[in-house]
């Protein structure tokens, strides 16, 4: 109908649903749906306009901006240190992952060499963050399929590494200790031991979850066959992370552009071919594995040393020295009242985050501030190939597709 | 004009006031409005190891039109304002409003064109909570302050504490 | 192919196309025409010797100084031998770029993104319109010319109201 002018009209004429093809019925016999930004199973404030076409998805139109929180405008307002505070809140599953993108950008533009036991540390941390990130998706994703004797259980072990976090930081879920050239405080003695205990522990609560989910038979007929994204569609929708695993390309920054040390280390990296909702879920559990086996070797390979890099240009001077030497007092007024001065440049790195390639573009102009922080964040084209993923399926499949492209809408608006 | 609230209360009326306000404050149901990294805490809240269930509050409605309590628990921009306000005019009286860290009191890190400082500038607060994000802890005890000030409200007398 | 060969073989096949060519820190930045933009995109998505399959990132960075510009960066990406480079194009306030949702679906976003922030419109774009600020918002906030719009932190005894901005200011 031409006066239907809504920009779902829009969406159907620009070809965007391609099921409306088959289908052949009139504008006015769909229902439009609107999977508000307040809605439990969206996973955060995504908005989905669909039409529906009784019960199957005809057209689907993902609306975003929710959670646009201008960090990147902000970015350029702030020093290089004070960044990490904003920085930190745009994954805020993987807090650690943003900080050690932006910290590997601003190290590699500087080119400082981090020392070999801040680089095992950032490791051990990221690694748990990613632990964390995988079990409360596990949570909330069984959670919206109604099983919410799973969410209980993750988030349960999800504490124990948020005590982890507490007891090295003093914060649950942003430890932020995340420095230009190292890190800001050394382990408190119990980690190490704690960790160990925590580790002893995982892998009995893994294979809990294994036995509540993988051949349970109504998570099975929930997630098989849902929202298949093959490796043509991910090259299109430049998608990264468990989805073009699962596609079948064994992608992952990790191995691809190794950073932290991460091309001495034994791990794998799982991959499967169907590409649907369950292939996605078998890779976040096998990941979850993989990385208690890399603190495992991490924690092994803990030397003393230094945390942080020992230029006074880019890093803090130890305390005990700010009541004998002058120059570090000045040094330390410079840093904390001015910060530091990267070369003019532009630089590019990325970082495998749970959700997938977490890159940071950073433009420096000379000054104490950032010219240009740009994230590019994972979640983005995630969200993005969704309307083309749900045409075709049932309504309780949006659910299911939503949750198994794991978004953070954080960090889709940023 | 200097009215006195506990004047108004019929002596006859008391210990039925005390009662609804009992029973009102013991079965709070929050509606979800989880937006950023304070629903995460607000998830742990309602997890195993700090339980809200304990307070009656466990169950999270989807809807709006039958909840108590709004938490609003992450950082509210430009596009997301009339979505809350449109949420809080959907809830029935009574009702009432926690603001759930930093973000949401007071626009926390965030001091932009895209972000709204303060969630007072939009509802009525009647609780706020600060953190980045707030320990659960912090949210017990701030479900608790809210518990108390309930009790001290006059659900029978047209003026009640909260507008 | 490693990328300096392609920068070569770009020069060899487009040479009109490059305006210049900055080799930092491992990472080639090609500056093209506006022009020659799409075929040089094309070139170096389908050709199968230079093979950057993926567009990674699509975004944009604001200059005031000397005038006032944007330039937009393409950042690709070979899935086969993992090179990537970087492929940077300069638009005047109010200019037009061809788009390439024809090369690449997923640049639809991305463009509307660039659309929303910086203010540049796409040529052959199926719908642009805002995507992150509402839809009536005016202005395009990744400008340098727009202001953060901060509301000063008010203190107690008499001290001036100061904006988190200017706690430490800028030093060249």
């Amino acid at each position: 109908m031409s006066s239907d002018k809504m920009t779902s009209d829009t969406m159907i004429d620009n070809g965007y649903a391609d099921g409306i093809k088959e289908v052949g019925k009139e504008a006015g016999e769909y229902l439009e749906l609107n999977l508000g930004p307040q809605h439990p199973s969206t996973h955060g404030v995504l908005r989905l306009k669909l039409r529906l076409d009784g019960e199957v998805v005809v057209g689907c139109e993902p609306i975003i901006g929710y959670l646009h929180t201008g960090i990147e405008k902000e970015c350029e307002t702030r020093t290089y240190l004070q960044v990490f505070t904003l920085i930190d809140r745009i994954d805020y599953l993987s807090g650690p992952a943003e900080e050690h993108a932006y910290a590997q950008a601003i190290e590699s533009l500087m080119e400082i060499q981090v020392p070999e036991r801040a680089n095992t540390i950032r490791l051990i941390l990221l690694e748990l963050s990613r632990i964390a990130s995988h079990l409360l998706w596990v949570g909330t994703s069984a959670l919206e399929l109604n099983m919410s004797s799973v969410f209980m259980y993750c988030f349960a072990q999800r504490e124990k590494i948020l005590d982890l976090f507490e007891g090295y930081a003093g914060a649950r879920m942003f430890p932020s200790c995340w420095r230009i050239g190292g890190l800001s405080r050394d382990l408190n003695p119990e980690f190490i031991d704690e960790t160990r205990q925590f580790l002893k522990k995982f892998p009995r609560c893994w294979k809990d979850l294994d036995l509540l989910l993988t051949e349970n038979y109504v998570w099975c007929e929930r997630l098989q066959g849902v929202a298949v994204i093959n490796s043509e569609l991910c090259k299109q929708y430049m998608c990264t992370g468990p989805i073009i695993r699962a596609a079948g390309i064994p992608y992952d920054i990790r191995k691809a552009y190794p950073y932290l040390g991460y091309e001495t280390y034994q791990f794998d990296i799982p991959t499967k071919t169907e590409g649907d909702a369950y292939a996605r879920y078998l890779i976040r559990m096998e990941e979850m594995r993989q990385s208690a086996s890399l603190i495992e070797q991490a924690l092994s390979r803990l030397t003393p040393g230094p945390i942080i890099v020992d230029n006074r240009k880019v890093a803090l001077p130890p305390r005990k020295e700010l009541a004998r030497s002058m120059e570090a007092v000045i040094h330390h007024f410079k840093l904390v009242s001015e910060g530091i001065h990267p070369p003019v440049g532009e630089v590019y790195q990325a970082v495998e985050s749970p959700r997938g390639e977490l890159g940071y573009y950073i433009e420096s102009d000379g000054s104490n501030r950032p010219y240009r922080v740009r994230v590019r964040s994972p979640s983005f084209p995630h969200v993005e190939v969704l309307r083309k993923v749900v045409i075709g399926s049932l309504l309780s499949d949006v659910v299911v597709a939503i949750a198994s492209v794991d978004p953070i809408l954080g960090d889709v608006d940023r | 004009m200097g009215i006195n609230h506990q004047e108004k209360t019929p002596f006859l009326f008391a210990p039925l006031e005390q009662l609804i306000n009992w029973a009102r404050k013991n079965s709070l149901w929050p509606a979800q409005f989880g937006l950023a990294c304070c629903a995460i805490e607000m998830m742990a809240t309602a997890a195993s190891r700090y339980d809200m269930a304990r307070f009656g509050m466990e169950v999270f409605r989807a809807s709006p039109r039958q909840s108590d309590v709004l938490i609003v628990a992450g950082r509210v921009s430009q596009k997301m304002a009339p979505v809350l306000k449109t949420v809080y005019d959907q809830m029935l009286e009574p009702k009432w409003v926690i603001a759930m860290g930093d973000c949401a009191s007071t626009g926390g890190v965030y001091n932009n064109y895209a972000i709204i400082q303060g969630v007072d500038k939009i509802v009525p607060v009647d609780v706020y909570v600060a953190g980045c994000p707030p320990r659960p802890e912090a949210l017990l005890d701030c479900l608790i302050m809210l518990q108390k000030k309930i009790e001290k409200e006059h659900p029978l007398t047209r003026n009640r504490l909260h507008v | 192919m490693k990328t300096a060969d392609t920068a070569k073989k770009l020069k060899e096949t487009h040479p009109a196309a490059i305006v210049s060519e900055i080799s930092f820190l491992g990472e080639t930045t090609i500056e093209v025409n506006k022009e020659h933009l799409k075929k040089v995109l094309l070139f170096l998505k389908q050709a199968p010797e230079p093979g950057f399959e993926v567009l990674m990132d699509f975004t944009g960075v604001d200059y005031i100084h000397p005038e006032k510009k944007t330039k937009v960066i393409y950042w690709l990406h070979n899935p086969t031998n993992y090179e990537r480079i970087r492929i940077v194009v300069y638009v005047p306030r109010e200019g037009i770029l061809p788009t390439v949702t024809d090369l690449w679906e997923g640049a639809d976003w991305y463009e509307r993104e660039l659309f929303d922030l910086f203010g540049v419109r796409f040529d052959g774009h199926p719908d642009l319109k805002r995507i992150l600020m509402p839809d009536d918002w005016k202005g395009h906030p990744l400008r340098r010319d727009y202001a953060l719009t901060e509301e000063p932190v008010e203190f107690k005894h008499g001290v001036k109201p100061k904006v988190p901005s200017e706690l430490i200011p800028n030093v060249k």
